[in-house]
């Protein structure tokens, strides 16, 4: 059992992602688990036992009492509701039916003829404040695009997979790191090698990633960018803000910098390597 | 029928369809009147929104993702959810696992409602929508990393809720290391 990869997080997400009673394990990407079903019995085990709960929890969220007299409630409702297609409704007129004096105009057309006003003075007004509100949002910072620190992480953690860290001046006197994007002050990578890199498209932004190598042999990148997040610490935390897919990722800001670090392991490689940055290789 | 746009019917679609939105709502609201609330939203936005179906029989998932939709909604005018303990457990899997009948329904709507909403909401989409991974990512617009990590650690927080009585108590706490923090 001690082998078998049911601690793996990127087996248990794809585990957890099979929906009972159906094909989703020959989904292509479902291939490694796949695999490993069939290489560790104990694992396919997993799977059944898994799925079978899945099935009973599945069922059980479908079995929500409705109350009596929702449906009479929510039609009574609907029906209080302006009728959507009533308020838009414009009756047509030919040329020679509009009649040539205001008090010829029958109640009802005058009606839409002054809806039909409103609506288009409306649909003006609306035109114009969404035309302001694009201006207004294409001049924002950038940072008040991003969707969160979540998503943050989820990018450094995509784009640390199709980076391929390689090409990088070794940091040093004789090649100091580029003006503007500075290593971390609160990550001491003194004891590491470093490459530094440029990169364009990060974040959507320019900035520059080092490649660290830990003292005891763990990789990481960190990225730097010009970017706002707000409420991020100023340093890295002691374990990651998200491990996933052998990938562990903090974020944090100092000054007008954003610090995203990737470090290629789960939790353990994280935390190992701070502290061997701390205290050396941990053997 | 209320499938069909050029023949939307509302008395129709709220026969076809309240009692699943309804169910759909109270799962992601833990509230019976929320979730009344929520779905009389949802009936009249599609009522509002009716020239937005496209195709014929898509209707059901329409409602659900305007549920969905004023569920986020709601949330946003609430004070935030507290981070659950969203640890990874595979051992919560019980070796005889239970019939739907047999789940406690009560501790099945607390585990729910001790998830933070994003990840209830992929929960529901899983387990009530019957969606795949893929699925779940192309309609909230998430990356497909993302929707696989919440998926898993919902399913587990709540797998712990629901068959491991030692650590419903440590689950139910609220704990900012598993939320990604900033």
């Amino acid at each position: 059992m001690t082998s078998c990869p049911i601690h793996d997080p990127r087996i248990i997400e794809a585990l957890e992602a099979c929906r009972p009673g159906s094909d989703d394990l020959q989904d292509p990407a479902m291939e490694p688990l796949a695999r490993q079903i069939g290489v560790f019995p104990e694992l396919g085990t997993l799977y059944d036992r898994l799925q079978r709960t899945d099935r009973a929890i599945a069922e059980a969220f479908q079995r929500v009492p409705v109350p009596a007299g929702l449906a009479a409630r929510t039609l009574a409702r609907l029906a209080a509701a302006p009728d959507p297609l009533g308020d838009l409704l414009l009756i047509p007129l030919a040329s020679a039916d509009v009649p040539t004096l205001h008090e010829d105009i029958p109640p009802k057309a005058a009606d839409c003829r002054t809806r039909r006003r409103r609506w288009l003075w409306a649909a003006g007004a609306l035109a114009a404040a969404a035309c302001v509100l694009v201006a207004v949002l294409l001049n924002l910072p950038k940072a008040a695009k991003f969707p969160g620190v979540e998503e943050v992480l989820n990018q450094a953690i995509a784009f640390f997979d199709r980076d391929a860290r390689t090409g990088g001046t070794l940091l040093g006197p004789a090649s100091p790191p580029p003006a503007g994007y500075p290593p971390s002050a609160a990550l001491p990578v003194r004891t590491c090698e470093v490459r530094w890199r440029p990169i364009h498209d990060f974040l959507d932004s320019r900035g520059t990633a080092y490649d660290i190598t830990g003292p005891g042999g763990v990789s990481a990148t960190l990225y730097v960018v010009k970017l706002g997040l707000p409420g991020l610490g100023s340093s890295p935390p002691g374990v990651p803000m998200l491990a996933t897919g052998h990938r562990s990722t903090a974020v944090w800001q100092e000054g007008d910098l954003l610090y995203v670090l990737v470090v290629e392991g789960e939790s353990r490689e994280y935390e190992r390597f701070f502290l061997e940055l701390a205290t050396g290789p941990v053997t | 029928m209320g499938d069909d746009a050029s023949t939307f019917d509302p008395a129709q679609v709220v026969a076809d369809h309240l009692e699943s939105v309804y169910r759909y709502a109270f799962r992601l609201s833990g509230s019976a009147v929320d979730a009344e609330d929520l779905t009389q939203q949802v009936f009249l936005t599609a009522h509002q929104k009716q020239g937005q179906i496209r195709n014929a029989g898509s209707t059901r998932g329409w409602l659900f993702a305007i549920l969905r939709h004023c569920f986020s909604k709601s949330c946003q005018k609430r004070r935030p959810t507290p981070a659950a303990n969203l640890q990874l457990n595979v051992e919560t899997i019980p070796a005889d696992p239970p019939t739907g009948e047999a789940i406690d329904q009560e501790q099945l709507q607390l585990g729910i409602d001790q998830l933070p909403s994003p990840y209830r909401v992929v929960l529901a989409m899983f387990y009530f929508e019957n969606c795949s991974y893929r699925e779940i990512a192309e309609k909230l617009d998430l990356p497909i990393g993302t929707v696989m990590s919440r998926l898993a650690r919902a399913k587990g927080h709540l797998r712990t809720y629901l068959f491991d009585s030692n650590r419903r108590t440590e689950a139910a706490r609220p704990r900012s290391a598993a939320k990604p923090r900033g």
